[in-house]
């Protein structure tokens, strides 16, 4: 059942989103419902999750519409909306998540990792690089490396 | 078959994939180890070179030192790189490789084969998009719940181009005779071959109206009604079962059903003691057994209840002789739900045809008032209706007419004392009737019930206790009853 | 040490998949968020009643004792699923329920009352899905655990399930009872 109902949610999202935003839903102020429209683009469909409400022809992302149009036109910031939204949903309302200490990880981690990778790439050149710049001042080989070195000499010879 | 072939092939592809590094490394070494070879060549010119340099002296002595540790050090580095630089020897690197390659094919295949028997499921069939809606999905799997032994009807009218004319030819004659109970039961097991499992609600009712007694009808539409809910079991389902119960205690498929309504309702302990009873009385090669057992184990598994404990008492709890008991006698004892389902029938049959039925019965019955029959029937319609204050009337009438007819009498006093009324609504008229009852047949399991009842409200617990101790010891093991008497003898008090 | 350094990224790689592939053997439902309304207030919305001979729902009505507020629909298939259990709450009279019936036709909610029983004591319509928004809703079914002080205590996404009800919900109830007295 539940298998069910997810895929028919599946289904419902996968729905050409094209015309997702009715025109009875629109404002007859262009400017406002410009602003509708760029609002409803952070704003998530909570019921396929991977889309925004103005891309999304599910039941709740209408409402959601609708409802966001309604307090613009009550003359709501959009601030002020997207608090309201936050307050029954959630930071998951919003597609894009505010930085707080909650979200730090998210916001910062790849910084994070990238910054690590950098780290780890020039700590492996400057080595790389160190072995080479060890001729400035040569130290004598030890006896190990003379005698490895004496072998390998004696292995050329053989070959060749 | 064809899945395993597939899923063969992808592995194998995988482990040459996987392979492939492995065992080209090999000839990469080879060129690599010349590459390494010339570069110690190289290495080693240089160092005669410098010899010859410091002979001619181009070089002083301390540069020629500097530049030959410089030329040697870098030997060794080549060196070094050549033999991976752990200096593992040549064959410790085969032997190496072997291990990873005889890894790879073994262990990636073997893993793989594992995590599916643990994960995948290879017998489930395939979901194409045509089927992938609610109704298909339920519907289907409340067919394979089916524990009857009823050959899988082929879906929809459209497989079957004769049933269409059938049914349309079938509610023309309705039409015209409404009263032909076989034809609606016709019609309606029309309706669930095409799917149409409202309609066969509908049309189970106006036969049932007809022939309430018909047995075979109520299971009938409590399997139509659990299919028109997609796979629930709705209470008005519960109810036709629970007749079906009482009158035939062994009947299947009514204890499936009233399992699944229990198990629906997230009740797993009842949902088993349902099954494994059901279970218990199964010859071995019933049709339903594989399903019963199934559906056991799912939800023992889901809710942690040891089934195979459970097992074991229904086993102690039945004598050895009478594995199988479909011959034990049934046990007809009255409780709310017979009550229950007796006095309300189902609600859908409001329909003009059984209105004008009705009232052509009743305008004749004033003229012949003593027409038993007529108002037994009479009785059962007003009941199917919701008409109860004219359908105890009629009741009323029957009883008047046939003083010594248990069942009659038993009817009048369901119609007195309706389901869902409060113990303070036992009239005079019913204890009258309960004594009537009783003197006419002194073991009736209902009379003994209902003279429990008025004796408990009139507030003789001592001969409401003997009456219901008599009706707990006619009653089987098993009978659903059992425990709400028993409630009620202990709510008694000592 | 190098060598270890060659595993790093072999030991990324699994922490990252077992942090992916864990909720899904435990079968957690990626799509179950927590409410943000917990603790807080039950949004008070006067609900016109459904049925004539029960009432519908009042600011007020959801305080005084622990119950069980569920978002339901006649078109909703899982709603289905979960009515048998809130039909044995009801008899068993482990907890009130109050139902608000979402974006529905009245006269469909009522058939399928009639059809499948009805175990609410008090019933709202919910016309146009506007409280449900306040709730938090995604979609029905929905089931809100509200205790005596009218506060919103456990939100349960989806059809009720016997391991809910009786891991979480009426464990729930019980507490807030005993800790109400």
């Amino acid at each position: 059942m539940i298998r069910h109902s997810i895929l028919g949610l599946v289904l419902i999202c996968l729905t050409l989103p094209v015309l997702a935003v009715e025109p009875a839903e629109m404002l007859k102020d262009p400017a406002l419902e410009a602003r509708a429209r760029e609002l409803s683009k952070e704003v998530r469909c909570l019921v396929c999750q991977n889309q925004s409400i103005d891309d999304s022809n599910a039941g709740l992302a209408k409402d959601l519409r609708v409802l966001l149009r309604e307090r613009l036109v009550a003359g709501d910031s959009d601030a002020e909306i997207k608090e309201f939204l936050v307050e029954r949903y959630g930071d998951f309302v919003l597609l894009k998540p505010p930085v707080k200490a909650s979200t730090y990880v998210l916001w910062y981690g790849p910084l994070a990792v990238g910054v690590l990778g950098a780290i780890g790439v020039a700590v492996f050149l400057l080595r790389r690089r160190g072995g080479k710049a060890e001729d400035v001042a040569p130290a004598p080989l030890s006896d190990e490396e003379q005698r490895r070195i004496a072998a390998l000499l004696d292995e050329q010879d053989r070959k060749a | 078959m064809v899945f395993w072939v597939v899923a063969g092939v992808l592995t194998f592809g995988t482990i040459l994939l996987l392979l492939w590094p492995v065992l080209s490394a090999g000839g990469e070494d080879a060129a690599e180890r010349e590459a390494g070879d010339e570069a110690l060549a190289v290495y080693r010119d240089q160092l005669s070179e410098l010899e010859r340099d410091l002979e001619a002296g181009r070089l002083g002595e301390e540069e020629f030192e500097a530049a030959r540790v410089e030329v040697q050090r870098r030997m060794l580095a080549a060196s070094a790189e050549q033999g991976r630089g752990d200096g593992a020897s040549p064959a410790t690197i085969r032997k190496r490789r072997l291990a990873a390659a005889v890894l790879v094919i073994f262990l990636l295949p073997a893993g793989a084969l594992l995590t599916y028997v643990g994960v995948g499921r290879p017998g489930l069939p395939d979901l194409p998009l045509a089927k992938r809606t609610d109704g298909a999905g339920t519907t289907r799997m409340a067919q394979q719940s089916q524990p009857s032994a009823q050959p899988q009807q082929p879906a929809g009218a459209a497989a079957q181009p004769g049933v269409a004319e059938m049914v349309a030819g079938l509610e023309e004659k309705l039409k015209a005779n409404p009263e032909d109970a076989d034809g609606w039961a016709l019609l309606a097991r029309s309706y669930m071959v095409t799917e149409r499992y409202r309609e066969a609600v509908t049309a189970y009712g106006r036969a049932l109206a007809m022939v309430p007694d018909n047995i075979q009808l109520v299971a009938a539409r409590g399997e139509a009604l659990v299919l028109a809910a997609d796979g629930m079991v709705p209470p008005a389902a519960v109810e036709d079962f629970r007749k079906v119960n009482m009158a035939q205690p062994q009947e299947p498929r009514s204890r499936y059903y009233l399992g699944l309504a229990r198990s629906q309702a997230a009740d797993p302990v009842g949902a088993l003691k349902w099954w494994i009873a059901l279970e218990a009385d199964s010859p071995a090669d019933a049709p339903w057994r594989a399903l019963v057992t199934q559906r056991i184990e799912e939800v023992g598994a889901e809710a942690g209840i040891d089934v195979a404990a459970l097992r074991a008492a229904e086993r102690a709890n039945r004598p050895a002789s009478a594995a199988p008991q479909i011959s034990r006698a049934p046990v007809p004892g009255p409780t709310e739900e017979d009550v229950k389902a007796a006095g309300e029938m189902s609600a859908e049959d409001r329909s003009a045809m059984i209105q004008s039925m009705v009232d052509r019965l009743a305008t004749r019955l004033e003229q012949e008032p003593d027409d038993l029959d007529g108002w037994v029937r009479l009785a059962r319609a007003y009941g199917v209706l919701g008409r109860t204050g004219e359908a105890l009337k009629a009741h009323a009438n029957a009883a008047r007419l046939a003083p010594d007819d248990l069942q009659i009498q038993l009817d009048y006093a369901r119609a007195l004392f309706p389901p869902g009324t409060p113990e303070s609504g036992i009239t005079d008229e019913f204890a009258a009737l309960v004594d009537h009852i009783r003197q006419i047949a002194p073991d009736s399991p209902d009379g003994l019930f209902y003279g429990g009842l008025v004796a408990a409200t009139r507030g003789d617990a001592a001969t409401a206790k003997e009456l219901w101790g008599a009706l707990l010891e006619r009653m089987g093991p098993n009978a659903p009853a059992r425990g709400m008497l028993e409630r009620r003898i202990e709510a008694l008090g000592g | 040490m190098s060598r270890v350094l060659y595993l790093l990224p072999l030991l990324i790689f699994a922490v990252i998949a077992g942090y992916f592939t864990i909720p899904i053997l435990t079968k957690k439902d990626p799509r179950l968020l927590p409410s943000v309304l917990i603790d807080k207030p039950a949004p008070g919305h006067d609900l016109p009643a459904l049925l004539q001979d029960k009432p519908g729902l009042g600011p007020e009505d959801l305080k005084g004792e622990v119950k069980l507020v569920n978002f339901f629909a006649s078109w909703c298939g899982p709603c289905r699923a979960e009515h048998p259990i809130l039909m044995r709450l009801a008899a068993e009279g482990a907890v009130p329920l109050v139902g608000i019936n979402y974006k529905d036709r009245p006269e469909a909610a009522i058939g399928w009352l009639r059809e499948l029983g009805d175990p609410f004591g008090r019933i709202g319509v919910d016309a146009d899905g506007r409280a449900a928004i306040d709730w938090g809703v995604y979609g029905v079914p929905e089931t809100y655990l509200v205790d005596a002080a009218g506060h919103i205590r456990h939100r349960h996404v989806g059809p009720l399930t016997g391991k809910a009800l009786n891991d979480t919900i009426l464990p729930m109830v019980e507490q807030l009872r005993a800790g109400k007295g």
